[in-house]
């Protein structure tokens, strides 16, 4: 303890608390995403540069934001349609639903893109573990190198040009199972999907999706798996265009 | 260090600076009025052993810093489990999952919404961890765990027993596929609703569009919007009249995408105030304007939310104001940071539980206690040019003293654990008996009755002030700050509090006898003048009633503020008592029969025969039993519960402000990076004074302190 003078109003070395170099919390998103004090502690003046770090995740966030562009385009157009006082009027039970049911589906993949994208800038660019790849109609079985990561050999199937994400939250080693694919509605579901890891010579990855025929378009999603502790490991989209 | 102020805050404080690792640099002294540490947290022993509180104490799984201090302290009492029956921190608290609301359907008929909320991995205040590093899978994993619960409940129920597939024992992470895939088809058969709501949510993105493409005829589009979303409304009102199951889901579901819609809107992603920016805005108002229906800000969940935070200016429930950003914040870190369980129970007082322990392994410390000493001003020294202000001297009403001097010795033994009494140990004080006849009431700020005063001076006898007295007291001894200093004086005017009442019941029938079969629960969202229930079983064997108690339940509310001129008239917490007195009786006449209906006779008045008397004297079988009963108003101002009131929390002061070079505050009112009402915030602020003074603990350590 400091020493403690007489009488403080003579004495001017009375104790007092220290200068303090940080008063404030740290509000910023990139907390939400790590543990206190990893690292140095940030302030306002140090945040995570707004750079993307991998372009799938920029990709994806484009293309929402253009998905949701051309969706607000459409509904401003079907507004303007009906710029003249209508008489009476209902919603066209076909188109209505299909396009809100989209939105709500854009919505959330949107939401959970800009999340991984916060997540991404909140590692200082760090390359994420998990990977990406794409697909089209009858690809033919070969090996599809994704940037630094894992090799991949996919086998697809299917009658309408197809659109595959797999999105695996950190490097798997063991037994993966994929959920049933669904859509946010309707009943049926894609149930040819697996996804091997150290399947293929070399390691390489590979990825099964055979999409039974006459599936309506949409976009189907279903979780990956890992077979022995059960935890959620990513998830396998699957979009099929019209 | 002066300490003034004995709760959680307080004693944090001292706890921090008598840290061995300071090596006894601080010397400390708590100053506490009346007999007794806890402040709002305080319990006591009364007849029977029964445990009395200020009201209902309960324990989140995200209170890393509480639990992390409470289980410093016990592992440092190292208490023999052969002598005290709450040797560890795991005695004192024990995982509660289940919690519930009660549900309100459109015909107006009251249900109960009850959820057993899954484990999470690890326990609160494990050592070394911020919670564990969420990466987005980990948070959408939660969303998915906790929304197989919300089905779950929807599905099943829990009638009088836990729903198996949800029991604590199983670890829901570990999941088969096959039920993944069960709950994942659950959600998509909502998809149905689901479109509607997004139908909804583009309605809302088209009336945004028209205004700002002003060529689009405005007046056409609104026309459209208001058809549309007329017309999807009353849709989904057909849908989920029926069906409590749907209802609920689309209430929460609405929630959740009018905070998600709001997130974005309003930019929190990326604004550095994270969710603090919405702070003037009421949780209600934002939720609204973000698409949430009139229903779903009226749902239980939310009711609950504001209940759980006395969150009603002045006390009147037609004015309920939590500010929207610590709303969202709370949600956050309640349902998505929790350790262990949701929610955590105290199976004992909380006196027995936190402030016992506390206080011992502080005297252990060396830490001083000077009881009986009532705070009456702050004053300031004379301010010198360049120099910051200070505090000079701590003015004190001795309210008793001891006999010879002795050191004040609070605890009593209750059969080997050391506990609060509910009364001072008038033995102990000099002319204590003669007090105890003239009713003297230490705790109270209406019974300014004294045998001196005492004034400390800066330099002579403290160096540094922890003013962590209640919000409510500091109007009265913080005169000079308010006067002199206009951010003390905004944050007088703005930071606000509430009184709140409580009830606690002993009863001669299990719950269930009284038909009640979802389990012994948490209850909140109901009716007042009590609209928090818990059922708190645990305590039973504790106490020793003469005649065998089966249930014992606590109730709580706010209550409503007196008037200024009211609250100064001598009697006011006497009269104040008898209101909440009468509360209570009409409360088991006209709304307990709906939690319990067997409690009720034929024509719907409580049987008051069912309460258990704690003496052996016969109490009649009316309603003068509730005397038999405990009843509190909290009027006190130190006993009154700090609001969250949108537009005031840039208000507060921070524990780590500046200004004063020898003061500091600490409470759950004060800026502390959690700012509302509750034992983690209080348990934060207490660990930013510490900082503050020493610089440690650092503030990375602190947990929640850096979050959005």
């Amino acid at each position: 303890m400091p020493s403690k003078p007489a009488n403080s109003k003579k004495n001017p070395e009375r104790a007092k608390k220290p200068e303090l170099p940080r008063t404030e919390p740290i509000r910023s998103w990139s907390t939400i995403f790590g543990p206190n004090g990893a690292g140095a502690p940030l302030n306002a003046a140090e945040q995570p540069a707004a750079g993307w770090a991998t372009d799938s995740v920029r990709r994806g966030v484009e293309l929402g934001y253009r998905v949701l562009d051309d969706y607000l385009r459409q509904g401003a157009s079907a507004a303007g349609a009906f710029a003249a006082p209508p008489r009476t009027w209902a919603p066209s039970p076909d188109d209505l639903p299909r396009m809100t049911e989209r939105m709500l589906q854009y919505t959330s993949d949107f939401t959970s893109l800009w999340f991984d994208a916060m997540r991404i800038m909140s590692n200082n660019g760090g390359a994420q573990p998990g990977s990406d790849g794409k697909a089209t109609r009858s690809s033919p079985d070969r090996p599809t190198e994704a940037p630094g990561r894992a090799r991949w050999v996919l086998d697809v199937r299917s009658e309408r040009p197809a659109e595959i994400i797999v999105a695996l939250d950190e490097p798997v080693a063991g037994e993966l199972t994929v959920e049933p694919l669904r859509a946010s509605s309707g009943k049926r579901a894609i149930t040819d999907a697996a996804i091997r890891p150290g399947a293929e010579p070399g390691g390489a990855l590979r990825v099964r999706v055979h999409v039974p025929p006459k599936l309506p378009p949409g976009r189907y999603t279903g979780a990956v798996v890992d077979a022995a502790t059960k935890q959620p490991k990513g998830r396998l989209t699957v979009t099929l265009a019209k | 260090m002066a300490v003034i102020g004995g709760g959680c805050a307080g004693l944090t404080t001292a706890f921090e600076l008598s840290s061995p690792e300071h090596r006894g640099k601080y010397a400390v002294t708590v100053y506490q009025t009346g007999f007794r540490l806890g402040g709002k947290g305080a319990s006591g022993r009364g007849p029977a052993d029964r445990i009395e509180e200020h009201g209902l104490h309960l324990w989140m799984g995200f209170y890393e810093n509480a639990f992390a201090l409470m289980r410093q302290c016990y592992a440092e009492l190292g208490r023999d489990r052969k002598k005290c029956r709450i040797a560890d921190w795991t005695d004192a608290f024990v995982p509660d999952p289940l919690c519930g609301v009660m549900d309100r359907a459109p015909d107006g008929r009251w249900s109960p919404w009850v959820a057993n909320l899954p484990p999470m991995p690890g326990l609160p205040g494990d050592p070394d961890a911020a919670p564990a590093r969420w990466t987005v899978a980990d948070y959408l994993q939660r969303s998915v765990i906790l929304v197989r619960s919300l089905l779950e409940t929807i599905q099943t129920g829990v009638q009088g027993k836990v729903d198996k597939s949800a029991s604590p024992e199983r670890n829901p992470i570990g999941a088969a596929p096959g039920e993944l895939s069960a709950m994942m088809e659950r959600i998509m058969s909502y998809g149905g609703l689901a479109g509607f709501g997004g139908l909804i949510e583009g309605l809302k993105i088209l009336d945004e569009v028209a205004r700002a493409l002003p060529r689009f005829p405005r007046e056409g589009i609104l026309r459209f919007h208001q058809v549309l979303a007329d017309s999807a409304r009353a849709q989904i009102d057909r849908l989920t009249a029926n069906d409590n199951g749907l209802r609920r889901l689309w209430e929460v579901a609405e929630l959740v995408l009018a905070t998600i819609r709001g997130i974005i809107r309003d930019g929190l992603v990326t604004d550095p105030r994270g969710f603090s920016a919405i702070d003037h805005l009421d949780c209600r108002a934002w939720l609204r304007q973000n698409g949430a229906s009139e229903r779903a800000v009226d749902s239980a969940f939310l009711r609950a939310l504001y209940d759980l935070a006395f969150a009603y200016e002045d006390g009147d429930i037609e004015r309920p104001g939590i500010a929207a950003g610590q709303a969202v914040r709370g949600a956050v870190r309640a349902f998505f940071t929790y350790r262990g369980a949701f929610l955590w129970k105290m199976q004992y007082g909380m006196g027995d539980v936190v402030f016992a322990p506390l206080y011992e392994v502080l005297l252990r410390r060396g830490v001083g206690f000077e009881f009986f000493h009532r705070l009456r001003n702050v004053g300031l020294g004379p301010k010198e040019p360049g120099e910051r202000p200070h505090v000079e001297t701590l003015s004190f009403e001795v309210q008793a003293k001891t006999v010879a001097g002795r050191p004040y010795r609070p605890l009593v033994d209750v059969r080997g654990l050391p506990c609060w009494p509910s009364e001072p140990d008038w033995g102990q004080l000099a002319g204590g008996q003669a007090m105890k006849r003239e009713g003297r009431r230490f705790e109270s700020h209406w019974d300014t009755r004294n045998v001196g005063k005492r004034t400390l001076t800066v330099g002579r006898d403290f160096d540094i002030a922890v003013l962590a007295v209640g919000v409510g007291a500091v109007p009265f001894v913080c005169r000079e700050l308010i006067d002199s200093d206009p951010r003390w004086k905004e944050m007088a005017s703005k930071v606000k509090s509430v009184p709140t009442q409580a009830l606690q019941l002993w009863l001669r029938k299990e719950i269930g006898e009284l038909g009640w079969n979802r389990g012994s629960v948490n209850v909140s969202g109901y009716v007042e003048p009590f609209d928090t229930w818990a059922d708190m079983p645990q305590l039973i064997r504790e106490e020793t009633f003469p005649t065998p108690v089966k249930a014992v339940a606590y109730f709580c509310s706010v209550l409503r503020d007196g008037g200024e001129e009211e609250m100064k008239t001598p009697d006011y917490p006497e009269r104040r008592q008898r209101e909440v007195r009468r509360h209570a009786i009409r409360f088991l006449n006209e709304d307990l029969g709906r939690l319990w209906p067997r409690a009720v006779d034929g024509a719907g008045r409580f049987r008051w025969d069912l309460l258990a008397s704690p003496t052996a004297r016969a109490a009649g079988a009316d309603e003068r039993r509730i005397d038999s009963q405990y009843v509190r108003a909290n009027v006190e101002p130190s006993d009154r519960y700090c609001l969250s009131l949108p537009g005031t929390l840039s208000a507060r002061i921070s524990p780590l402000d500046q200004t004063y070079d020898n003061l500091t505050v600490a409470g759950d009112w004060t800026d502390c990076g959690f700012n509302e009402g509750c034992v983690e915030a209080a348990v934060m602020s207490g660990r930013l004074a510490a900082h503050a003074v020493s610089q440690q603990p650092p503030l990375e350590k602190i947990v929640g302190f850096d979050h959005p």
